[in-house]
């Protein structure tokens, strides 16, 4: 009988996934019937996923090493990767249809107002231009842990971090605050609905990113990456980098078109 | 793996592009046809972002098909709704 | 019951792939109780005319949380659930690719439901506005009730469990299979799963986009579906660009599923195997394309009926494909008439009846009369209630002895699945004589005509819905025969049958650390090859008696016609 593939000693039973799908529903359920519910079921959420990264990082679900079968035409993919790419796929999807859709209401509608009167063009530059240093520190932290110099891939992270904080905070500390004040809400209008829909939805996968990027800085600091080990680096720097992406065709469809 | 200079040297052209893009938008012309210029320059920024931040340029062929055939679907639903408005 | 562990905290926090099959098998079956009680609810209101057993507003919520429920909780997680057990034994793997992101899309699946039946508790009631959620009903000024919200969030929730399975799956056929399993070796329930996962990834995305726009409108006051500038064309795009891909996922598990069983228990290969898989593909490439049939009589441009009717009808050639090959397998072999068996060829008889009613419907000019009528609903329940059922339910009985290492009695099992095949068409088959009959509605007057087919449904009902619980009743007595001795009762010659696999982790007979030892296929006979038991393939065969011994015969060219049996020739 051959090997297929070796394997560690793994405990394989957590109670993060009961907990993650529990405290998912609670949330949403809370939000239509007890806001207070909603908040519990973050809670418990949150504490779902911090057991994940305690399991992730005291390596208690020791992986299974990449198999040695079959695995035309992705042998060159780590299936971590590949899984993170069939995602980003998923992602594509789901932003593409919403972008169809915004384009589909504004052609069916009568009168549109002028993209550059409406928003703020200066702001959404910036923020673009935040966003793409962003990725570019990503890229940075890469280059430098494949290098194996640690101090780099700190900065790095924390640099990606800094700047998507940024990226919100210009977004929702001046820019949505000053859209309020002039009228131009989400329930304004589908030329507000639109936009905050989906600029909305982009900032949420931003708050998100970092919220990955925060465990990565983590575990950088616990010694947990190496020139050799450092997957989750790449990983979530795909998923980064797709967010700057979906960016680069919501800044121009809402701001200058 | 491309250097970090050279990176740098592809942000650079990404800010540049922003840039042009806003420009763009002041330059008198058809609504149309300089909307469609505008988002000719964010798919190449797209693209370049794709290639060389999420080394798509480097890696397997095969691996840049998987979210060509989400484009495509996107462009599907695009064309089908394109259609019927 | 020794080789079923009770314990509660194994199963809140295991992420084996078997027992999540398992938890998913039951809490599907669980729903499907819930869902087949709404029904038989609709059946009781419509048996006669002015009927007053629901009122209008319960019979429209019965009428959508039925629908939502079968289609999104029951068929689909059935087939996941039957998916996670059998396809890493299919191909050879430990587990799935991510095992605790299984076990997360599990547990959203589950809360998601229990979300969904909640809401006709809430002050307001459920959703009711049809399983399609069509705007501008769905929104807050003609769906004012919170429970619409809940339930819109509840599909949120279900739309991220089945994303989360996708990715697993595909990663898993990808880059776990075992040394040997190639893609053209790759059993062909694992195909349907793969075309099923493929479609999943590409459709609930804009699922999801529909009901993030819709959840926007209901929370925040936007205005996607309220507007008079297509807001309603707005949601149909979305809705049905997910909605028609979903109905293959649902039948493609379905079909992989009777192409198992045919070939197991008519022991021939199946026809044109390498035909089928590229037809399955077409299918599902094309399934991306046909949405806009759903949408007919919106009154959208004729460019979109010249279009989507041309698509429509193409898909129906290589789903034809499907099914002929189907049907040619069991040409000239010998047909075992046990239970799974004959639920596939039950499958295969409504899926017939079911696709021709709908290449009918992919003309515009009669989809005008159809659309919104019994005809629609007689079309795709002979697919889904019929095909889908009958072929997952043949699933159940034919991995049962892989799953549980028990026999179900045969006889039960026959029997009722004729009582269940009988019901089943006394009550779908007047619905094709209710073509002036609308959708939806909680009643009918005694002019209308309606009465009698009516009637004949609901008797249908109450045959059909006993007898398929009575289906899931027979296998869970089994569990109290004895088990097994052998681990392949079928002699079934596909991967999961021929190997040494253990059962639950933590069950006696379970080694610690177990080990997957695929050994390669051992010869190829006429095109085909076949898994040996492992180490056996150089043992002489028992002697064979009847059916084997004729299959043995033809293998040795001494009769015509096609076997998977091994060659016995001296010195291999």
């Amino acid at each position: 009988m051959s090997e297929q593939y070796e394997e560690t000693e793994e405990s394989k039973s957590t109670y993060a996934p009961f907990i993650i799908g529990a405290g998912l529903a609670l949330l949403l359920f809370g939000l239509i019937v007890f806001i207070p519910l909603a908040i519990a079921g973050g809670a418990i959420v949150a504490a779902g996923l911090f057991l994940l990264f305690r399991d992730t990082v005291e390596e208690k679900f020791a992986d299974l090493k990449e198999t040695v079968g079959e695995s035309w035409p992705a042998g060159f993919l780590s299936k971590r990767k590949l899984g993170v790419w069939v995602f980003i796929m998923s992602e594509i999807l789901i932003f593409g249809s919403l972008i169809v859709g915004y384009i589909f209401v504004r052609f069916s509608s009568s009168s549109w107002p002028v993209a550059t009167q409406v928003h703020n063009v200066t702001l959404g530059m910036t923020n673009t231009i935040i966003l793409l240093t962003s990725s570019l520190a990503m890229v940075f932290a890469l280059v430098s842990v494949r290098a194996g110099n640690m101090r780099g891939l700190k900065i790095g992270l924390i640099g990606t971090f800094a700047l998507g904080v940024a990226f919100l905070t210009v977004k929702l500390g001046f820019e949505w605050p000053a859209y309020y004040r002039n009228g131009f809400t989400i329930s304004s209008g589908l030329p507000g609905s639109t936009y905050f829909v989906l600029t909305g939805l982009h900032a949420a996968h931003v708050a998100g990113g970092l919220v990955a990027v925060g465990y990565l800085i983590a575990r950088t600091y616990q010694g947990g990456f190496t020139k050799d080990n450092h997957a989750a680096v790449e990983n979530i720097g795909l998923y980064w980098h797709f967010v700057d992406i979906v960016w680069m065709f919501l800044f121009p469809l809402f701001y200058l078109i | 793996m491309p250097t970090m200079k050279f990176y740098v040297g592809i942000w650079a052209g990404l800010v540049a592009a922003t840039v042009m893009e806003v420009v763009t938008r002041s330059i008198p012309g058809a609504f149309a046809v300089v909307s469609v210029i505008i988002l000719l320059i964010s798919s190449g920024k797209a693209v370049t972002i794709a290639m060389y931040f999420q080394h798509l340029r480097y890696e397997n062929k095969s691996l840049a098909i998987l979210p060509i055939a989400a484009v495509i679907a996107v462009v599907i639903l695009a064309v089908a709704a394109w259609m019927s408005m | 019951m020794k080789a079923i562990v009770f314990s509660i905290k194994e199963w809140l926090t295991t992420t084996h792939h078997k027992q999540i099959g398992i938890l998913y098998i039951v809490t599907a079956i669980f729903f499907m109780a819930v869902a087949g009680m709404l029904g038989e609810m609709m059946r009781t209101q419509l048996a006669v005319p002015m009927n007053n057993f629901l009122t209008a507003f319960d019979y429209e919520q019965t009428v959508t949380l039925h629908g939502l429920l079968m289609i999104l909780w029951v068929l689909t997680p059935l087939a996941a659930g039957i998916a996670n057990y059998v396809v890493p034994l299919q191909i050879g793997a430990k587990d799935l690719a991510f095992p605790r992101m299984n076990a997360t899309s599990y547990w959203t699946y589950l809360f998601s439901g229990v979300m969904m039946i909640s809401t006709v508790f809430l002050p307001g009631g459920g959703p009711d506005t049809g399983w399609t959620l069509y705007a501008p009903l769905n929104t807050i000024q003609f769906t004012p009730q919170p429970g619409m919200t809940l339930a819109v969030l509840g599909l949120l929730l279900l739309s991220l469990s089945i994303t989360m399975s996708s990715i697993n799956f595909l990663t898993t056929i990808v880059k776990n299979r075992a040394k040997g399993v190639t893609w053209r070796r790759l059993p062909l329930f694992t195909w349907s799963i793969v075309f099923t996962m493929a479609l999943a990834l590409f459709a609930f995305p804009p699922l999801a986009a529909g009901l993030l726009l819709l959840s926007s409108d209901r929370f925040l006051g936007t205005v996607f579906f309220s507007s008079t500038q297509g807001g309603g064309i707005l949601w149909d795009e979305l809705f049905w660009f997910f909605g028609h891909p979903e109905v293959y996922i649902v039948v493609f598990p379905a079909l992989g599923v009777i192409a198992e069983v045919f070939q197991t228990f008519a022991k021939k290969p199946l026809f044109s195997r390498n035909v089928f898989i590229i037809e399955f593909a077409a299918v599902a490439f094309l399934s991306m394309g046909v949405w806009m049939h759903h949408m007919f009589t919106t009154g959208v441009n004729y460019s979109v009926l010249q279009t989507f009717s041309f698509t429509t009808l193409a898909i129906s050639v290589p789903f034809e494909g499907l099914v002929l090959a189907l049907v040619l397998t069991l040409y000239k072999s010998h047909i075992t008439l046990n239970t799974p068996m004959l639920y596939c060829l039950g499958a295969i008889f409504t899926v017939t009846l079911g696709g021709i009613t709908g290449v009918l419907q992919a003309f515009p000019v009669l989809d005008y009369t159809f659309n919104g009528t019994y005809w629609i609903v007689g079309h795709f329940h002979y697919v889904m209630a019929g095909t889908t059922l009958f072929a997952l339910l043949a699933g159940l009985y034919y991995w049962w002895p892989k799953i549980t290492k028990r026999k179900y009695n045969e006889k039960f099992g026959v029997i009722t699945f004729l009582v269940a095949f009988v019901g089943f068409n006394v009550l779908y088959f007047p619905y094709f004589f209710l073509i002036a009959m609308p959708r939806r509605i909680f009643t009918y007057t005694v002019a209308s005509g309606f009465a009698s087919a009516n009637l004949v449904a609901t008797i249908g009902a109450y045959v059909f819905g006993p007898a398929a619980a009575v289906a899931v009743l027979v296998l869970i007595l089994s569990l109290r025969n004895p088990v097994l001795k052998e681990a392949n009762p079928w002699e079934a010659q596909e991967l999961e049958w021929t190997q040494n696999y253990q059962h639950l982790p933590g069950s006696p007979t379970a080694p610690s650390s177990t080990e997957v030892a695929v050994d390669p296929p051992a010869k190829k006979s006429a095109g085909q090859w076949y898994w040996c038991m492992t180490g056996s393939c150089k043992q002489p065969r028992p002697t064979l008696s009847g059916r084997k011994k004729l299959a043995f015969q033809r293998k040795q060219g001494s009769i015509s016609g096609k076997s998977l049996m091994p060659e016995e020739k001296s010195g291999e």
